[in-house]
């Protein structure tokens, strides 16, 4: 395919008196890592969310692969994110309740694979990422960094097209966060998935191939060491 | 990528349920064992009818149902009434006429004369000499009275041979099944129309606790379902994973109260405070009761679960509840105006009617409308009492109260919704009882106010004179007299009406309310009905009407009763009216020593009325002694007499009281769990509070706050609508004249409004432990 492989043209979107966005246009190419920059509150995450479909802007559109995104049902929506996207979440995101093994192979297994088989892969990706001796741990009982690295060991795991990552080091102390961005930028870049991450520092956003800076709901000009 | 296949998603939503369920197994255990309470209760409820259906056939099976034409072969049986400190004993006199082969249920051959057969439980009263009961029913035993013949294991029965002639005249019995124990077609019309009230005033707690299990947990489960969201569930896979959960905490709670039910009810059932106790296998529940309770509960649980869901927006990102109710919240007020209307119309429609149909009708659907609109306005009452005394009151606590149930009021309106409820079900059920007041038992009740509950009271049937001599000088025995009656001649020669004949001075003995009484002065009692008008000449000498025994027959002639005096004190009429429920229809009172000869009453009839010394053994004793003496039917107390005749009402007061008490506990146990939910979904809040500096007593103080705040308004709203329901009730079935308990009412009020109270006390201890910073998830 050629072309964009996520395309947001001219997004608005408002909670109520609070305007988040406010005609934001991007796109994102094919195996491409971009760092959506900003202060708080400018919009950065709220169009991460209309990029992966999770929130329906009030105007404009989001087209992936050629198709709009933000007019398509829950349920496609939902499949789309089953099958095609993942995220790493600055917390949480993690089912409480599961293993860091079984939260990582829930993707395999909720796309049709047998239990045995994603597991097997998903202590792989444990591996590849440094936490295998987690395993067995439940979010509630890793420290902030492995709970990170299993984050982003469940968003690769089944393939995605686009990675989601909003904050993905907002939790971590300086060197743990450069570990995980090292280890997940490189891990998406092997299997050929797009990053759209949002962060509000400049050495996190480095590791990204392009960076755009949010400010006020819609994007300005591209930082200087872009 | 694959889509899942069908059965892979099913298998995964399973185990991720599961897999919650086993990671927090405190709430589900905890939520389980309340469903198997609230089973257990329910099943109590559900197997009411049938056990007293079992215990009516029970009852059927052993009484007579079948008699002889003329000639014919079969048994003479009398039954009688007797007790023993407060145990109902049913003795039956039998005498086989001729061989016919016919047996008693219970009994393997008809006891001859000078035999008794015993139930296992009279065997061992009537073994005991202090009971005195081998010499009350004397003879020789030779038998055990089997279940065919018991209604229950502890029933005390007795069936005592005698000779033919010594039976009191009745029917030759050819075979058993006669009518059984009264059923819900002969309660009080009052009573039929509380059954529904009753239903509904026991299955709501119950549902209302069913409910809060299956919803409970919120905010750990939303976090996962965003969190599965996240990864590509649909909002319609993430609520069944919400709702399997449910179920998965409902099922075990419902196999586990059937179990603990099918185990204890055996075991407690003998024990159970009714008429001879229960037989175990008459409490039960069949398997479709079993297997609806497996379907329906879980279902229920799963249908609030969803329902729950589907209001709010569980999304990837979280959830997002209840946006722009506004015009939500102006539609939940129209059932309860609705029913204010039907009230008001039903009172209207019923004011100065002869038929109350319609207004019936109305009133019906003001409660269902009123039930509803409580349920649905509690949210709106509660935000607005949070409003209004969040001003009013000073304080931190206060303030932090009524902010919380601003947020939340949906969640405060759960808290009190099942206590407003309770309130307003209690004040319809409770109006029911001073129409029961009115009932047939009014007589015996006057009777026990002028001459005491324990008074004993016996129809003679064959005057032992020596017994009743030993009865009259016994130390245990303060009084004996006789009441008999006497026909008054019409005038002419003729039968007139029946006079109550008795000695004056004994009388006095056994009503010490009588005061005085001299030999030889005659009493009138008040002619107060129409139905008594008394045709007593009082303007001359009365003659009483006698048969006298000839040779060729016997034939009617008058006999001179004297001059008669008439008693005006008040206190004396007051005395002798009550003495009408033991009289049948008496029409004055003559005093028995004053009568001729000719005219004094016959060795059989008539009432021996004896006082006995205090104590309940010696009232035990002197029954005894009673009872032989005039082998009669029924040796009561007044106060026995008194609960016989209430028995029905009885039966609906205690059923009523303990279904309110279900209700109770089962309501202090939902709002307990609700108020526990709610502490661990708000402790990220007061962790923060008590880390600010708050101390933990404030923290306590805001959440007792939290719930006295809103309870005041509407459980008030409740009792004024309940009242205002019953008094339009009680307006229709009986004009008004009947008026409302309000000492009840007003407790049970009270106890609704300090349920919450009694909940959020229980659950504050657990503030310390739930609130530690080190508990906290991350």
């Amino acid at each position: 395919m050629t072309g964009p492989l996520l395309v947001a043209d001219d997004l608005h979107l408002a909670f109520g008196p609070t305007r988040a966005l406010a005609g934001a246009s991007v796109e994102v190419a094919p195996g491409e890592v971009l760092a959506l920059l900003g202060p708080s509150g400018s919009g950065k995450s709220t169009l991460l969310h209309c990029l992966a479909g999770i929130l329906t802007p009030d105007r404009g559109e989001v087209r992936y692969r050629g198709t709009r995104l933000d007019d398509r049902s829950d349920e496609a929506r939902s499949r789309l994110r089953r099958n095609d996207f993942g995220f790493v979440f600055q917390f949480g995101s993690l089912v409480p309740e599961l293993t860091a093994l079984a939260n990582v192979a829930l993707p395999l297994q909720l796309t049709g694979a047998r239990r045995r088989a994603a597991e097997e892969q998903a202590r792989s990706w444990l591996e590849r990422l440094g936490v295998a001796d987690v395993a067995g741990k439940r979010p509630g009982e890793m420290s902030g960094g492995q709970g990170q690295r299993v984050a982003v060991a469940r968003a690769l795991i089944g393939g995605p097209r686009v990675v989601f990552a909003d904050e993905p080091t907002g939790a971590l102390d300086s060197l743990n966060g450069e570990l995980v961005m090292e280890e997940f930028t490189a891990a998406a870049r092997d299997q050929g998935s797009s990053v759209v991450l949002v962060t509000h520092e400049t050495r996190v956003a480095a590791y990204a191939d392009r960076s755009v800076v949010l400010r006020d709901g819609r994007l300005t000009a591209a930082p200087a060491w872009a | 990528m694959n889509r899942p296949g069908r059965r892979g998603a099913a298998v995964l939503v399973v185990r991720l349920a599961l897999t919650a369920v086993r990671r927090s197994p405190l709430p589900a255990v905890a939520g389980a064992l309340v469903v198997a309470l609230g089973v257990v209760v329910l099943l109590a409820g559900l197997s009411m009818h049938p056990t007293a259906q079992a215990r009516g056939a029970a009852d059927k099976a052993a009484m007579a149902g079948e008699f002889a034409a003329d000639g014919e072969p079969g048994l003479l049986i009398a039954h009688s009434s007797g007790s023993y400190r407060d145990r109902p004993i049913t003795a039956s006199l039998v005498a086989d006429t001729a061989g016919g082969g016919l047996v008693p249920p219970g009994l393997d051959r008809v006891p001859a004369p000078g035999e008794v057969v015993l139930s296992p439980a009279m065997r061992e009263l009537w073994s005991d000499p202090g009971t005195t009961l081998a010499q009350r029913y004397p003879g020789r035993d030779v038998g055990t009275v089997t279940r065919a013949g018991l209604v229950g294991p502890g029933a005390l029965v007795v069936w005592i041979g005698v000779d033919r002639d010594r039976m009191p005249e009745t029917r030759v019995v050819t075979g058993f099944g006669g009518a059984g124990v009264a059923d819900i077609a002969d309660m009080p019309s009052e009573l039929r129309l509380a059954v529904p009230l009753l239903v509904i005033g026991f299955l709501l707690p119950l549902v209302a606790l069913f409910l809060t299990v299956a919803t409970m947990g919120t905010a750990a489960r939303e976090r996962r379902l965003a969190a599965l969201r996240l990864l590509g569930f649909s909002a319609r896979h993430a609520r069944l994973v919400a709702a399997l959960e449910s179920a998965l905490v409902v099922v075990p709670g419902v196999v586990l109260g059937c179990l603990v039910f099918r185990l204890a009810a055996p075991v407690l059932a003998p024990h159970l405070p009714v008429r001879g106790g229960v037989w175990p296998d008459h409490v039960f529940f069949s398997l479709p009761v079993a297997a609806g309770l497996l379907v329906v509960l879980p279902l229920l649980g799963t249908a609030a679960t969803w329902w729950a869901l589907r209001r709010i927006d569980v999304s990837p990102l979280g959830v997002v509840r209840g946006a722009g109710d506004r015009e939500l919240r102006r539609r939940r007020l129209l059932p309860l105006g609705a029913g204010c209307l039907a009230l008001a119309g039903s009172a209207a429609a019923g004011h100065g009617a002869d038929d109350v149909t319609l207004a019936g009708a109305l009133l019906l659907a003001a409660v269902v409308l009123l039930l509803v609109g409580i349920v649905l306005a509690a949210p709106l009452l509660c935000r607005v009492a949070a409003q209004g005394l969040g001003r009013v009151l000073p304080g931190i606590p206060a303030q932090l109260a009524a902010a919380r149930v601003r947020r939340d009021a949906t969640g405060a309106a759960r808290l009190v919704t099942g206590s407003a409820l309770l309130v307003f079900v209690s004040g319809l059920l409770l109006s029911f009882f001073p129409l029961l007041e009115t009932g047939n038992a009014a007589g015996l009740r006057a009777l026990r106010d002028t001459a005491g509950g324990n008074l004993l009271v016996a129809d003679v049937q064959l005057l032992d004179t020596a017994a009743l001599a030993e009865l009259r000088a016994d130390p245990g025995v303060s009084g004996v007299a006789r009441l008999t009656q006497v026909q008054i001649s019409d005038g002419a020669g003729q039968g007139g009406p029946l006079i109550t004949a008795t000695d004056c001075a004994e009388l006095s003995g056994v009503l010490p309310a009588l005061g005085g009484c001299s030999a030889g002065s005659l009493l009138l009692a008040p002619a107060d009905s129409d139905a008594k008008a008394v045709p007593l000449r009082t303007d001359g000498p009365l003659q009483a009407v006698t048969m006298v025994e000839s040779a060729d027959g016997g034939s009617l002639d008058t006999v001179g009763l004297g001059p008669l005096t008439t008693s005006e004190a008040p206190r004396t009429s007051e005395v002798l009216g009550s003495l009408d429920e033991l009289t049948g229809g008496t029409i004055g009172l003559v005093d028995v020593s004053a009568l001729p000869a000719a005219a004094r009453p016959t060795a059989a009839g008539g009432t021996l009325l004896v006082r006995p010394a205090a104590g309940s053994a010696e009232l035990e004793r002197v029954r005894t002694l009673l009872t032989r003496a005039t082998s009669a039917a029924s040796v009561l107390t007044v106060d026995e007499q008194v609960a016989e005749a209430e028995r029905t009402t009885q039966t609906y007061r205690d059923i009523t009281l303990a279904a309110l008490g279900c209700a109770a506990l089962v309501g202090v146990l939902t709002l307990t769990s609700t108020l526990l939910q709610q502490v661990r979904e708000h402790r990220r809040a007061l962790v923060a509070l008590w880390m600010a500096g708050m101390p933990r007593a404030t923290v306590r103080a805001a959440t007792l706050l939290q719930s006295s705040l809103v309870i005041l308004p509407v459980v008030a709203l409740s009792l004024v609508l309940g009242l205002a329901t019953a008094t339009t009730y009680l307006a229709l079935a009986d004009g008004g004249a009947t008026r409302l308990p309000w000492a009840a009412i007003g407790v049970v009020a009270a106890g609704a409004a300090a349920l919450p109270l009694l909940a959020t006390a229980l659950t504050l201890p657990a503030l310390r432990t739930t609130t530690h910073p080190q508990l906290l998830p991350d």
